[in-house]
Formats: structure tokens, sequence, C-alpha cells
């Protein structure tokens, strides 16, 4: 059963089209993953789904109901969250305070809770440092919980920027080329931890350049170029489609 | 670990009371009325704080809330209603005290609006106005929010320069005192000072301990999450819009606040803390304090504007406020009070004192 | 209201609105160069007209004029190199804040230098009393004057971005720093020199409307928000625009004399500041893209 359905979206930024008539579907339980060469649109894409874009034209829809013109946040509440290629962590804050972030769908106390420090936002702040801390352990960093972020290797802050759309306890995950800057052995267990992540029952959509990834994990591939879908399906079959190797090796007979 | 939090603002209670001990210990009284008109300055400057060091949402425009909660206040205070007596309505309002007598300077008798009213005016319709400006000029960044704020300050400086009601450049005098609980009042007096030395000080703390609740909060943390990173924290599930707003009313609220209590306690305000001068003294406490340090707001307002109101700078006031400000984004942007620096000088201590244990 | 009246209140318009232009042409050719916004714009017209009244009591009007400007563009450029150089990490905040911090401060340095009074230099050509006949309206000479200079202002900055190399070097830097710093241009002096191009013309101006509107201390803070106003209403960093836009306030504040009390004037600019940045913040000229601020 499809969790997600991208129906026929478009997106112009002045002249360029960057996105045209993409259609696709994340079925529920699957990690599903969209490639493409550079420029294909492919975070474009993210950002509509998202909510930080609003396309032009088309539908997506999450386990039936429209979310096409939501705002992140509410995107957010539907229970789809993202990491970000470039890492949006909160470089001040600790590890642990950017993961309890993550958590803020799943709790309730607004601001005059805040301001009186009332007791009964007293248990639901240890859940969530608990569960926050639950997940750095899972992902063993838990290590870094006091530090600051901005102190850790490259390669731990992104293990809590995962960590921290996990806290939101997503039934999509939204992962914005996880594998970026990680070397061959990084990306065999990140490959193996978001495979841990999709048996906890979390769908997973990814976009990502690291073919070797995308390959190894992905149930079902969709191929983007120039803001087009070339091509979709399991990957074997993507990795014998003559257009998908054209774009990425080139016309030889040109 | 609650403890941890406002042990500090113990301490700050006791440092309070010490200060006006010793300012009767070696008589020097008038120091608390500085040290008074600091505390309602630091109020406004706190808020600024939360705001722009927290928040990340830089305003050049508390100086327009400060002035609106002083000058709903004063306008509304100093109507005298006694010439309305014969109106039923106007003896209703005297029924339930609404409106309060006294004698004004030439000793007849006046019929004046119950400050608590215009409290709950100037609170309300700053809430009111923060709401209405907040929601478009909050989707500004950078330059163009600082203009737009700046602008804010601007327009309040220059109704109240231009209004007859508003006292043009002369301002609003003769502004009742404000019966707190019976026996506390906010005005000037001088038998009243120690009073009012503490009435500034405790609400300066409720703030404070407000703040220090909110940073520590779920809001708190989306706060800090959307300063410098607005678009992580939409996709965790903030609504910076509405978070962003209601920051900016709290904001706004404190200043005035503080504008209205100070405004009682000095029996008027004048246009000028309303201009650009005084959104920039703000703007240069929050910054020196070290932007998102609550602590550091505190400590650089009290110190600054206690120099400022006792004339230390001289003619170089504006010129001093206006100098920290490049000296502290050049050399400092940190501020000069960080908790690094505080740690770096307890481990010294810490050394010289194994030091001295050892030999 | 008579024809007379109405090319008063033009010549009025277009008189204050061409310094309110020269100022914002400031704002964009240091923006362009740098995505900071000088707050202390409006200090380098005060200095300009400021420094030229005192070095006229001593020498004839003509160098007097030229000096100033030249020792105004100097203060810009010490401006940038003391200040704007040597922030550590520049951040939008921090800019905002430091050449707000700055105009404070050359504010205060005037006050001292030349207190209170309001300063005017002599008329260029002529008296306060002289007037031309111009379609009907009579005028002062001086606001020739001011159309004149302001208008060789825009045509020569016009030409030297257009056809000079350094001019073009420039506009490389504003597009991409690091592209030009690639191909060999000095973005460093590059940065130097829009900040004495900036201080030269609102110096120049400063000078020529000194008669008509006089200086004083202060006035830096009221002019740079206009100039500011003025900038965004034409689209930040679009001179062309700025020009359009200058003219347009100035037309507008003319016009409004007849109907708001003078109390309430400056609240035109500000009020049409908040409305634009509030509803098309890339200006009447401005792009959508470009309204997003430049990275520093």
């Amino acid at each position: 059963m499809p969790l997600l359905e991208v129906n026929k979206i478009n997106k112009h930024f002045g002249g360029l089209h960057a996105v045209n008539d993409v259609s696709f579907t994340a079925e529920k339980g699957s990690i599903s993953a969209v490639i493409g060469p550079n420029g294909a649109g492919k975070t474009t894409v993210f950002n509509l789904i998202t909510g930080f874009l609003t396309p032009d034209s088309g539908r997506i829809s999450f386990e039936k109901s429209e979310i096409t013109n939501l705002k992140p946040h509410e995107i957010a509440y539907q229970g789809i969250l993202r990491t970000f290629q470039n890492l949006k962590l909160s470089g001040t804050m600790t590890a642990l305070e950017n993961v309890m972030i993550g958590r803020h769908t799943k709790s309730k106390s607004g601001f005059l809770s805040g301001l009186l420090n009332l007791p009964r936002t007293w248990k639901e702040e240890k859940e969530i440092r608990d569960s926050a801390f639950s997940i750095l352990e899972k992902l063993n960093i838990a290590d870094c919980a006091g530090q600051e972020v901005s102190s850790l290797p490259f390669g731990k802050q992104r293990a809590v920027e995962l960590a921290r759309g996990l806290a939101g306890e997503p039934r999509l995950l939204l992962l914005d080329e996880p594998a970026s800057g990680l070397n061959i052995y990084e990306t065999a267990e990140l490959g193996s931890l978001i495979r841990k992540i999709n048996e906890m029952g979390v769908t997973i959509l990814l976009v990502e350049h690291d073919m070797s990834l995308v390959m190894d994990i992905s149930d079902h591939i969709t191929v983007l170029n120039f803001g087009k879908k070339i091509a979709a399906g399991h990957p074997r079959e993507i990795q014998r489609n003559e257009d998908v190797i054209n774009i990425y090796l080139g016309d030889f007979d040109a | 670990m609650q403890g941890k939090r406002y042990l500090p603002v113990g301490i700050l209670f006791c440092v309070i009371v010490v200060i006006q001990l010793l300012t009767t210990l070696f008589h020097v009284e008038y120091f608390l009325t500085q040290l008074t008109m600091s505390a309602y300055y630091t109020l406004t400057a706190l808020g600024l704080c939360m705001l722009m060091g927290y928040t990340g949402q830089i305003s050049l425009g508390q100086a327009g809330f400060f002035a609106l909660g002083g000058y709903v206040s004063a306008s509304l205070t100093t109507l005298d209603f006694s010439p309305l007596r014969d109106k039923g309505i106007v003896l209703f309002f005297e029924r339930i005290s609404f409106l309060q007598t006294a004698d004004n300077i030439y000793g007849d008798e006046i019929l004046f609006l119950n400050p608590w009213i215009a409290f709950a005016a100037a609170v309300l319709l700053t809430a009111g106005i923060a709401f209405v400006i907040g929601i478009p000029v909050l989707k500004l960044k950078g330059h163009y929010l600082a203009m737009a704020t700046l602008g804010f300050s601007i327009i309040i400086y220059r109704i109240v320069l231009g209004t007859r009601f508003l006292g043009e450049a002369d301002g609003i005098s003769s502004v009742p005192s404000f019966r707190l609980l019976p026996g506390l009042h906010v005005n000037g007096d001088f038998s009243a000072r120690a009073g009012n030395f503490y009435i500034a000080w405790v609400i300066v703390i409720i703030g404070l301990v407000l703040l220090l609740n909110l940073i520590n909060s779920r809001a708190g943390r989306a706060l800090r999450y959307i300063h410098g990173n607005e678009k992580a924290a939409g996709a965790m599930g903030v609504n910076t819009a509405r978070y962003k707003l209601t920051v900016f009313i709290i904001s706004a609220l404190f200043a005035s606040i503080g504008g209205f209590f100070l405004t009682h306690y000095n029996g008027g305000i004048g246009p000028s803390e309303a201009g650009v001068m005084k959104s920039v003294r703000y703007v240069a406490i929050v910054a020196v304090g070290g932007m998102a340090n609550l602590w550091g707001t505190l400590i650089m307002g009290t110190l600054l504007n206690f120099l400022s109101l006792r004339g230390v700078f001289g003619s170089f006031d504006d010129a001093v406020f206006g100098g920290i400000l490049i000296i502290i984004m050049i050399f400092a942007p940190e501020g000069i009070i960080r908790p690094a620096l505080f740690r770096f000088l307890m481990d010294k201590v810490r050394k010289r004192r194994r030091a001295g244990a050892s030999s | 209201m008579g024809s007379e009246l109405i090319i008063q209140y033009i010549f009025s318009g277009i008189t204050v609105g061409s310094i309110y232009a020269v100022v914002a042409i400031g704002f964009n050719i240091i923006y362009n160069a740098t995505g900071i916004i000088n707050f202390a714009q409006g200090e380098f017209v005060m200095l300009g007209g400021m420094t030229a009244y005192s070095l006229s009591l001593v020498m004839p009007l003509l160098p007097a004029v030229v000096i100033a400007v030249v020792i105004t563009a100097g203060v810009g450029s010490l401006v940038e190199i003391v200040f704007i150089r040597s922030l550590k990490r520049p951040s939008v905040i921090g800019m905002i804040i430091v050449t707000i911090g700055l105009s404070i401060i050359i504010r205060e340095i005037a006050l001292h230098i030349w207190d209170e009074q309001i300063r005017a230099l002599p008329f260029f050509t002529g008296t306060e009393i002289s007037s031309i006949t111009v379609l009907g309206a009579h005028i002062s000479p001086q606001v020739l004057w001011v159309l004149g200079i302001t208008g060789l202002i825009v045509a020569g900055l016009s030409f030297f971005f257009s056809y000079t190399l350094t001019g073009q070097a420039m506009r490389a830097c504003a597009n991409n720093r690091t592209a030009a710093g690639l191909c060999g241009i000095k973005t460093r002096s590059m940065v130097n020199l829009a900040f004495i191009l900036s201080a030269g013309i609102g110096a120049l101006a400063g000078c020529v409307t000194s008669p008509l509107t006089q200086t004083s201390y202060s006035m830096g803070s009221d002019l740079a928000i206009k100039g500011f106003t003025v900038a965004i209403l034409g689209g930040l960093g679009n001179s062309t625009g700025a020009v359009a836009a200058g003219l347009l306030l100035g037309l507008l504040e003319a016009f409004s004399i007849s109907l708001i009390p003078m109390a309430y004037q400056d609240v035109i600019s500000i009020a049409i500041l908040l409305i634009i940045l509030l509803s098309k913040p890339s200006g009447l000229f401005g792009s959508r893209q470009a309204a997003a601020l430049m990275e520093y």
C-alpha cells in the first residue's frame, strides 16, 4: 500500500522547469530512493514533499490524505521527518538538545507552562530527555550527549542529525544525501543502520548520489534527469536501463 | 537540577538586600534612585535578550514598546475627570475605584484613572500592537527586520513628539503614584526610596525567573533552534511563525511593563525614551552582555545604565553606547560576560589552591 | 493649487528626492560590493557639508568643496579598513550593529567638533534671495546646481561601472567575490573603493544641498532612513531604481506638506518603508531573488 504518493508535481523557478510532471510512490515499509545527476531536481522534490516549496501543479498525498499545501511544521506532525544534506544542527546546543528538538511533535508544553515551569511539564521534559538519550544510545553516540555539537567530528554530527529525525518516531523518514562526506566503510555502516531503522517500521525515502548505497538497500528507485522522471523500478532493472546508464556515463554514440 | 537554575537568583536577591543595606550604611541612599531606574531599563533589556540573543531576531524597536507602556499610562492617569463628575457613569466608576481622587500641586482635588486600569490598558495595547506588527515584520530577516523595527521606534517617537495630548517635546509629568499593595507605592518620594528599590528589583527577579524557565523548557528549546536554523526547526514540527510572534510579544511586554513602572517612579515620561538612541542602547546592552546570556544582560544593563544615570559618561553618553557596540562586535562578539571566561578563571583559582595545598 | 505652486512643489520634491537618491546609490554601491547595509551612510552627507563649511571659512568655495569631498572619502576608506575589515565573524547582526555604532560615533564626534548649531555653505551662485524663473516658478539657482551635480554623479557612476576597467572589476566582485578574486581582482581594494565612492558622492550631495537645507550634526540618521527607504523602494542594489524611487519619495513628501501637519512629515517615509518591506521587499523594480539578502 503506498504510504506516499507524489502525483504529477511541477515546479518552476523563473524560466527553469526544475521539476517536470514527476510522479512516484513509496510503499509502506519500503526503502525507496530518488537518484539522478546533479541538478536533476532531487532536492527540489524533497523540498516540495516537506512543505518548504509549494508545487505549481500536482498533488502529494500521505496515507491517502492530501499534504500538497501543508507548511513544514504541519508535515512534521503528519509523521514525516527529514534530514538535511548540509547538516542543519544547532551548533551551540549539545547533541542531546539537538535530538530533543526532534521530539517536538511528540510533546505539548507551550509558552505558558514554559514560563511558569509548571509541574506538569517536569514529567514531559524527563520523557523527552530520556527518549532522546536512548536514541543516542541506539546509534552508539551516547558518549557525546553533553558535548556541543559543533565540536563533534563530521561523522558523529551526521549521526546526531539522523537521531534527531528518529526522535520524532516518524512514519516516513526522508534522508537527504545521508552518505555525502562519508567513506566506503562509513557508507556501509550507514546502509546497515538505515536497514535497521526500516526494520523498526519506518518507511524510508532517500535522495542519494552514492550508487553502492542506493543499489544495496533500496527496494525501489526513481531516476530523475533535468526534472523529469526517466526510469523507475527495482535496483536490478535500473542498473540495466540504457537511459539511466547514458545519463551517468554519457552517450557514446553521440 | 532545577536548584542549579534558581540558586544564582537567590544569590541575586541577597545581593540586592546587601546593596540596600550598604547604601544606608554609607549614607548614599541616592544611589538607590539610579539603581531603581536601572532595574526597569534592565527589565526591558532582558526582554530584548530573549528575542535577540536566544531567538535571533534583531529588534531596534524595544524603546518603542517601552514608550508605549509609559505613555499609555502617563496619558491616561493624568486626565482629570472632575469636570465630568456630573455624569452618572463617572460617578459609578468612582464608586468602584476605577477612578481615584488626589490633590494636585495646586491643592485642588482631581479625579483620575486608577493606575491599575492604565496598567491593563498598557499591557493589552502593547500585546495587541506587537501582535499586529509582529505578524508581517517577523517574516523579514536581517537588515530588513532591523530597519522595520527601527521604523517602528521612529514612528512612536514622531507620534509622541508631535501630538499635543502626549505632551509633545515636554512629555507628560505629574504622573500619579501607583499603589501596588497597601503601603507599597511606586512613586518618586524620597521616603519610599528603599521600598521602590525592592519593588523594582523584585519585578526584575520575577522577569528573570520567567525567562530562565522559558529557556530551559520545550518552547525555549524551539526558540533557540529557530535562531540560525529556522528551516530545521520547521522540519521538526516547530511552527516558527507562531513561536517568533509569541516571543516578540513577550519581549514587547517586558519593555512596556518596564516603561510603565519607570513612568510612575519618575512621575513622568518624555519623548527621548522612545528615540532610536534608546533602542540602540538596549541592543548594545544585550550585545555586550553576550547575546544569549540573561545574566550578562542583567549585569551589563544595570552597570551601564547606572553609570549613565550618574552622569559618568557626561556628554558622551550616546557615544559610549555606540562605541560599545563597535568594540564588542569587533573584539568580543560573544560579549564579555562569557561562561567560558568564568570557567577559565575558576580553573586558575582551583590550580592555585591545589598548588597551595600541596606545598 | 495654482500651476506655479505645483511647479514649485515639483522642484522642491525633485531637489530633495535627488539627495535621497544619492544616499540610496551610496547604500547600493556598498551593498553590491559587500552585502552590508551601511547605516552610517547619512553621516557621510553630514560630514561633507560640515567639513566644507569649516573649510569655506578659510578658502574659496570650490576648493573647500573639493577638499571636503576628498576628506570624507578618506574617512569612508578609513572606516572600512579599521572597522569593517576587522570583524572577526561577519554575521548580519554583527554588521548591522557595527554600522549603527559607527553612525553614532561619527555623529557624536561631529557634535563635539561643530556643536549643535546649524551650518550652511554659501550659495554656489548668487545669494539666498536670488531666484530664476523656470517654467513659471521661481526657484533658487542652487536647485539647478543640485539637479546638475546629482545628474553628473549618476551619469559618472554609470559610465564608471560600465566602461572603466575598475568599475567592471567592482561589478565582478559584487557578482561573485570568489570568482573575481580568482581572476586577479584585488577584492579588498574593491571593497575599500566602494566605501570611498559612497562617502565621496554622499559628501558631494551634502555640500550642494547645504545652502538650501542647511547642515546639522544630527541630520545623518534621518537621511539614512530615507535613503534606505529609497534604496529598498527602488530594489536593493539597483541604482536606476534608486533614482526613480528617490524622486518619487521627494515628490511625495513635497506634495504631502499641504495635507499632513509638519510634525508627522517623517512618518510618511517610514510608513512607506514599512509598507514596502512588508509587502514587496524587492521594491518596485527589484526581483524576488535579489531581495534575498546576499551573504557577506
